[in-house]
């Protein structure tokens, strides 16, 4: 929770660090979303349904100055910690979920309807079953990619669309999936 | 893999009863379906449970935000009891889909036992689907018509599962892969 103070604050602060990118209407725009994330708080683009949902549990969301398009779904089960870099887009559909931890980096973009979770074992019961995930810095994800738990990708790593990415990738890297062949 | 109950992938906080479950059940009365067993998340889009005059047999099945059920006309839908149907979970039955019990379908999974469309003038091509017992689904996963899934296999996220899986089998898609390396300043 922050105070109307705080928020004030950091909105001069969008508008002084001539933020390239976000207008403060907008920001005003993401401080009305529920106030259960610490950090600046999302600059978020709320034009239209639905509005992006956080809700944690006893964990922690902490957003920098982030892009949250609508559908945007940021949950957090038990102690789990989703933080998202400053910078960051996240766009419509996009949704994550962390028991564990889910870190993505600065100025990173990721496409629509992109799933981001740390489940390993999947439908398991609190407590197991999960791996963090760690997304560094200006990461580039393509529309209706599915990132497993335990993924690690690099500063700069490039998934294209549709991909399932598992593993860990050094920074840098292309990474894609199979596309489509012609069957016969 | 315990033989723990599956759980919806949601937060404590959202695993709540939705307040619309009244009239969510009531609305499947009136297609012909028990939900009384059903219990229907909070969250929006609401689940859709539309049958066109198949038959639809639920179970206590937990039915997360945004699930699609759909029996066509001679369609049989089953779902066993404490199976998990998470967020955007559509089954399309035209002949007949069957789950299991304690089963867990991932965010978006879709099953399908038609093609619903055919390619010129063959008839259409619909085969039943079966989902045994402790079938773990994970997200994004199609099952397509004619897939008959063991007790207790495991599908991985983003497979599209088009032959039959072994019971206790585990099934991964084709992950992605490094194609190459770019400078980053």
């Amino acid at each position: 929770m922050t105070s109307i103070a705080n928020r004030l604050r950091r909105l001069l602060r969008v508008i002084r660090s001539d933020a390239r990118i976000y207008s403060p209407v907008a920001y005003l725009f993401g401080a009305s979303l529920p106030g259960v994330y610490d950090g600046d708080g999302p600059v978020a683009w709320l034009r239209g349904w639905p509005r992006p949902e956080l809700a944690r549990d006893e964990g922690r969301i902490e957003l920098g100055h982030v892009g949250l398009f609508p559908g945007v779904k940021l949950h957090c089960r038990g102690s789990g910690r989703i933080a998202v870099g400053d910078g960051t887009f996240l766009n419509r559909d996009v949704r994550v979920f962390s028991a564990t931890d889910v870190v993505i980096g600065e100025k990173c973009m990721v496409s629509w309807q992109t799933c981001i979770s740390d489940v390993i074992e999947m439908g398991e019961d609190d407590g197991g079953g999960h791996e963090a995930v760690q997304l560094g810095d200006h990461v580039w994800i393509g529309s209706r990619v599915v990132l497993c738990g335990g993924t690690r990708l690099g500063t700069g790593c490039v998934v294209a669309a549709g991909s399932v990415v598992r593993g860990e990738f050094p920074p840098g890297s292309v990474i894609a999936g199979k596309p489509a062949e012609i069957a016969s | 893999m315990t033989e723990g109950r599956p759980t919806p992938l949601l937060p404590a906080d959202k695993l709540r009863p939705s307040r619309l479950s009244g009239s969510l059940r009531r609305r499947a009365a009136r297609g012909g379906v028990d939900a009384s067993g059903v219990t229907f998340l909070a969250g929006s889009p609401k689940p859709q449970i539309k049958n066109e005059g198949g038959a639809m047999h639920l179970g206590r099945v937990t039915v997360a935000s945004g699930v699609r059920l759909w029996a066509h006309k001679g369609g049989r839908l089953a779902v066993g009891d404490d199976t998990v149907l998470d967020e955007g979970v559509e089954i399309i039955s035209w002949a007949s889909v069957t789950i299991g019990r304690r089963c867990y379908l991932g965010w978006d999974v879709l099953i399908m036992d038609t093609d619903l469309h055919t390619v010129g003038d063959a008839p259409l091509d619909n085969r039943p689907v079966v989902i045994g017992d402790n079938v773990r689904i994970g997200c994004r996963c199609m099952v397509l018509k004619g897939v008959t899934i063991g007790d207790g296999a495991v599908i991985h996220p983003g497979a599209i599962v088009t032959r039959d899986v072994p019971a206790g089998a585990e099934v991964r898609p084709v992950e992605a892969r490094l194609l190459k390396r770019i400078e980053t300043t």
